[in-house]
């Protein structure tokens, strides 16, 4: 499933918007409300694309442009205020198309709005849709997952610490969420990209072979198969997030999965 | 019209041909009849055989769980598993069965999960159509071609890691003629498990990619943990009882060379196959992925310990389980322990006899000395100077009609004494070896020397206490 929506952004006032933000900034790092522009550059993708798979070369870097990312996941605060302007998204009234059942569960009230006690964690249990409809909402969009995955190699400062981050992740049951901003942000200075929730791409599954391997060819995450196009067999953390992007799908919900949105340079 | 009669013909041949076809057994049985869910059971427990002369369709609901539970003492590990435990669920059906499977990934979980079942015919067998996120339920379906014992594991990527977590099982496809009945049967599963600390480091343990990459593991065990077999947890049986254990190896690196100690397996279905097993088996290699079942009559009563024979797994990584069998005791068939004799390798220098000198009575007359020093000489010297005293030519000297002994009573107490080495020539013959020195009181000493004066044709010479205690040279010690 390709993105196909929209971004709906105004370039003119957007721009108007960065020039300034970049005029009053005193740090390295240029924000923007909670954004933060994360510079132009290339990382190693952990898979080829669908589109690079006739080409059997060996993996090459991706270019990614400069682009505008949330500094933190979107919280259950901000997804309320959301909810409260397009009450297509209350849990009430969502379409059943664009999601599972367990869509927002976690909002218990009578109301079926946020606990006030979690306003500050992550959002999760929200479908791809209803979280790219966030992000239209704001005049922005769910990042590529070339994107997501360039910010999280945070230009390769610290992979193996990384690694041993995502992988403790992994490896404890879940627990209560944490709020955001809990941790340092990486050099980029996003925060939260590893140890927290996992989130929503806008191409989640574009990287992957379809879910049945019978007419994919060899190339899919199954078994001794899922390394025949990897970039780097022990990058074990890299394997579980391609998977786990894997068995989505744009309706599914889980407690762990969240998103963030993004946003052109230009 | 020819044509036509000729038409006819075949196809009356044809009909003839199916109806005969049809009451084979092979064509009604694998129809499907009705529908059953399939009973699970946790290790070490194994579902009830299955009696039904049928195929049926069967419903199988395995739940994936994520949870936090004992490794080894004070040890906890996150594991992944096929129902809660590892290993996962048994599952038991019957060949040409149709079999619904439901996989359910709790919500709780982190990962996405998926099943590879080594019983299923088709591309990544059931994985490709079962990749389930958290919170969610694949359903899909297969017949069972093929009867054999088989292993299941997730096989979503990383495939090692989830394995190593503990996510693998067992599932058996019975054959159509069935299983034979047995007293016992029992589901062990082997696995290595890879932590961040050493084995035996407290607290919770965390997956150790490194070690898992390297094949390092810090834990070889049974049915997911050290201990699960053992103390109270041990697998129990009557004597007499016949036993069949069902034998996995999740890996996800190691092979296990399986071994119950003290038992032979009458038979062994290597590799899970039905078909004919081996016999008299004493270690049977079991792949990781692979299974194999086996069958013994446990006879006599005790405690039997279950292994991978790569030993270090078992004795420092927890690859041990046990057999307990009770029952009363046979003693034609194993007699315990009878008797506790010293053990004498050649070349050593001092032996210290010390159970046989507690007990040692006490001469009066030659007779005395020539019964009890026999004793002693079977016991001390048999082994190498032989029962019948001719030795072994090139290492031992004989002492039957031995030149050396002859009127050479002082230098017999020394070198029974004091041992002896280097070149020696008795009756003609050179030898160049070494006897220990003999730990043997004077009254031993005096016996058994009089003994060997006083056979194989020797000269019937008498050595007495006052002879021993004039020329022995190493002075008795007790050591304990």
């Amino acid at each position: 499933m390709k993105s196909k929506h929209s971004t709906f952004i105004s370039t003119l006032v957007l721009s108007s918007c960065l020039f300034s933000a970049v005029a009053v900034s005193a740090e390295d790092m240029v924000r923007v409300e909670d954004m933060v522009l994360v510079p132009e550059g290339s990382f190693t993708p952990f898979f080829l694309k669908k589109d690079d798979i006739t080409n059997s070369s060996s993996v090459a870097t991706t270019a990614v442009d400069a682009f505008w990312l949330d500094a933190t996941p979107v919280t259950n605060r901000k997804f309320q205020a959301f909810v409260n302007k397009h009450p297509d998204w209350h849990k009430s009234n969502i379409k059943k198309i664009f999601t599972d059942s367990h869509y927002l569960e976690h909002w218990q009230s009578t109301q079926g709005s946020a606990d006030s006690a979690d306003l500050d964690k992550p959002v999760v249990n929200v479908s791809w849709f209803a979280a790219a409809a966030y992000c239209e909402a704001q005049d922005k969009r769910l990042p590529s997952t070339d994107e997501w995955e360039y910010t999280l190699t945070d230009n390769d400062r610290d992979t193996e610490n990384l690694q041993k981050q995502i992988m403790a992740w992994y490896s404890v049951p879940n627990k209560e969420l944490p709020t955001v901003r809990s941790k340092p942000a990486n050099g980029f200075g996003i925060f939260d990209m590893a140890g927290l929730i996992w989130e929503w791409t806008a191409d989640f599954n574009s990287y992957m072979a379809p879910p049945d391997s019978r007419n994919s060819g060899d190339k899919n995450l199954f078994c001794g198969s899922g390394s025949l196009n990897a970039s780097n067999l022990s990058d074990y953390a890299a394997f579980m997030r391609y998977s786990y992007r894997e068995s989505l799908k744009g309706n599914f919900t889980g407690k762990n999965l969240g998103f963030r949105c993004a946003k052109d340079a230009k | 019209m020819k044509k036509i009669k000729l038409l006819a013909l075949g196809a009356a041949l044809c009909m003839a041909g199916l109806t005969q076809a049809a009451p084979t057994p092979k064509a009604t049985s694998s129809k499907i009849t009705g529908q059953e869910t399939a009973i699970l059971t946790d290790a070490p427990a194994v579902p009830p055989r299955i009696t039904r002369k049928h195929a049926t369709k069967v419903v199988v609901n395995l739940e994936v769980k994520e949870l936090e539970g004992r490794l080894a003492d004070g040890v906890s590990y996150t594991f992944w598993t096929f129902g809660g435990k590892v290993p996962g669920k048994f599952i038991r059906i019957r060949e040409g069965d149709e079999v619904e499977f439901h996989l359910n990934n709790h919500p709780d979980n982190k990962m996405p999960h998926n099943i590879d079942l080594h019983a299923v015919t088709g591309p990544g067998g059931g994985a490709a159509a079962s990749l389930t996120a958290p919170g969610h339920s694949s359903v899909f379906s297969f017949k069972a071609l093929n009867p054999g014992l088989y292993v299941y594991h997730c096989a979503t990527a990383p495939v090692a890691m989830h394995v190593a977590n503990g996510m693998y099982g067992l599932i058996l496809v019975e054959p159509k003629e069935g299983m034979s009945k047995v007293d016992h049967e029992f589901y062990v599963m082997q696995g290595d498990f890879y932590t961040q600390g050493k084995n035996g480091e407290q607290g919770l343990q965390a997956f150790s990619m490194t070690k898992a990459i390297d094949e390092k593991p810090d834990y070889v065990v049974f049915n997911g943990s050290a201990g699960s077999l053992t103390g109270d947890n041990a697998l129990k049986a009557k004597k007499g009882d016949t036993v069949r254990l069902y034998v996995g190896v999740g890996g996800p690196n190691l092979t296990s060379s399986f071994h119950v100690i003290g038992e032979i397996f009458d038979k062994v279905n290597h590799e899970g196959s039905t078909t004919s097993p081996d016999k008299n088996v004493q270690t049977t290699m079991i792949p990781a992925g692979g299974a194999a079942y086996m069958e013994f009559k446990v006879n006599v009563p005790g405690t039997y310990i279950m292994v991978d024979h790569s030993l270090t797994r078992a004795f420092n990584k927890g690859a041990l389980g046990m057999l307990k069998v009770s029952g009363d005791e046979d003693k034609t068939l194993y007699s315990g322990k009878m008797t506790d004799e010293v053990y004498l390798p050649e070349g050593t220098s001092m032996r210290n006899t010390g159970v046989a000198q507690a007990q040692a009575p006490t001469a009066k007359t030659k007779a005395d000395r020539i019964k009890l020093g026999e004793g002693i000489y079977n016991t001390n010297c048999a082994a190498c100077h032989q029962t019948t005293g001719v030795g072994v030519p090139q290492a031992f000297p004989p002492l039957a009609k031995a030149d050396y002994l002859k009127g050479a009573k002082p230098a017999a107490i020394k070198a029974v004494t004091g041992g002896l080495q280097g070149k020696l020539v008795v009756n003609g013959s050179e030898y160049n070896g070494v006897m220990p020195s003999w730990s043997l009181s004077d009254e031993e000493v005096a016996n058994v020397l009089t003994y060997i004066y006083n056979s194989w044709g020797n000269d019937g010479d008498e050595v007495t206490l006052e002879d021993v205690k004039q020329h022995r040279i190493t002075p008795v010690k007790h050591e304990e």
